[in-house]
């Protein structure tokens, strides 16, 4: 079955994207810094169901307006945006390469490693400067691993058992 | 659609690797400690004296720095959340206790015989 139209998808993944991002923003994890990245469910279920350019759109969506309701925007969104664009691009390819033996659970993995490093890099460049954060990286990216196999679990389950999942 | 696959748990072996490696490479790295003061865009060498320091006549931030034996630490500051202070002592190699509302680190650099990336930074 094929769910009926580009635009109602785009808005349907920007939707999803955005209300879990502003949800999760909510409930703060005890490590500072760490979200479970949920917000990228909608960004994986673009990947795998729309054109890259129809993902950046999500993209860029969710990035705006997750900054608007969650508080800070400058900051959100300068440290967001160009890591999601980043780590979705990645992961485009790493679909485009490799999708027929992987799954979304690593692919989210890869995104969140990705993710995480730009925003070491934002941060290093516009934000803490000479301060040496990078010590703290490596602690950061495990975490990222497993919240994104978390994330990419359960956009195999939304693919699997729907049909918005379908091209 | 299958999942997790094989290649999948190869995958996210592999970045756990890439994570895990700088960590278990900093605790090898045992060579010469150097204490390091880190305010803003500058950086001090200090030299490892027991005692206190007095940060507010030299550096013109309000802290007192603690040192004793190897290790160091921050015993009072003018910051609202006083995480640098509750950080404890700075005692192993790459290890620092920071104060953002001050810009101001500690940090202990350990250089390697012949390896000058401790200073490049």
């Amino acid at each position: 079955m094929r769910y009926p139209d580009k635009i109602a998808k785009i808005g349907l993944f920007s939707a999803f994207a955005i209300i879990l991002g502003v949800v999760e923003s909510f409930f703060p994890l005890p490590v500072p810094g760490v979200k479970l990245g949920l917000a990228n469910i909608g960004v994986l279920l673009a990947l795998y169901s729309l054109t890259f350019f129809d993902t950046l759109i999500v993209v860029f969506l969710k990035s705006i307006f997750v900054g608007i309701f969650a508080g800070n925007v400058v900051i959100k969104v300068l440290l967001s945006l160009p890591s999601t664009l980043t780590a979705a691009f990645v992961m485009f390819l790493y679909i485009k390469l490799t999708g027929r033996f992987t799954s979304p659970v690593s692919a989210s993995a890869l995104g969140g490693v990705v993710h995480i490093v730009c925003q070491f890099i934002i941060l290093k460049i516009f934000i803490i400067k000479n301060l040496a954060i990078y010590s703290f990286l490596p602690y950061f990216s495990l975490i990222s691993i497993f919240t994104g196999m978390l994330t990419g679990y359960l956009t195999c389950l939304i693919l699997k058992h729907t049909i918005i999942g379908t091209k | 659609m299958k999942y997790p696959t094989k290649t999948d748990l190869l995958v996210i072996v592999i970045l756990i690797a890439v994570s895990l490696y700088p960590i278990l490479a900093q605790n090898d790295s045992a060579g010469k400690k150097k204490l390091f003061l880190l305010i803003g865009q500058k950086q001090y060498e200090i030299p490892f004296k027991d005692g206190t320091i007095d940060l507010n006549n030299k550096y013109d931030v309000n802290m007192i720095l603690q040192i004793e034996g190897e290790k160091a630490r921050f015993i009072e500051s003018d910051c609202p959340n006083k995480l640098c202070i509750k950080y404890g002592w700075v005692n192993n190699c790459g290890e620092m206790a920071v104060c953002v509302p001050n810009k101001t680190a500690v940090q202990i650099k350990c250089e390697k015989d012949g390896n000058i990336d401790a200073i490049s930074r």
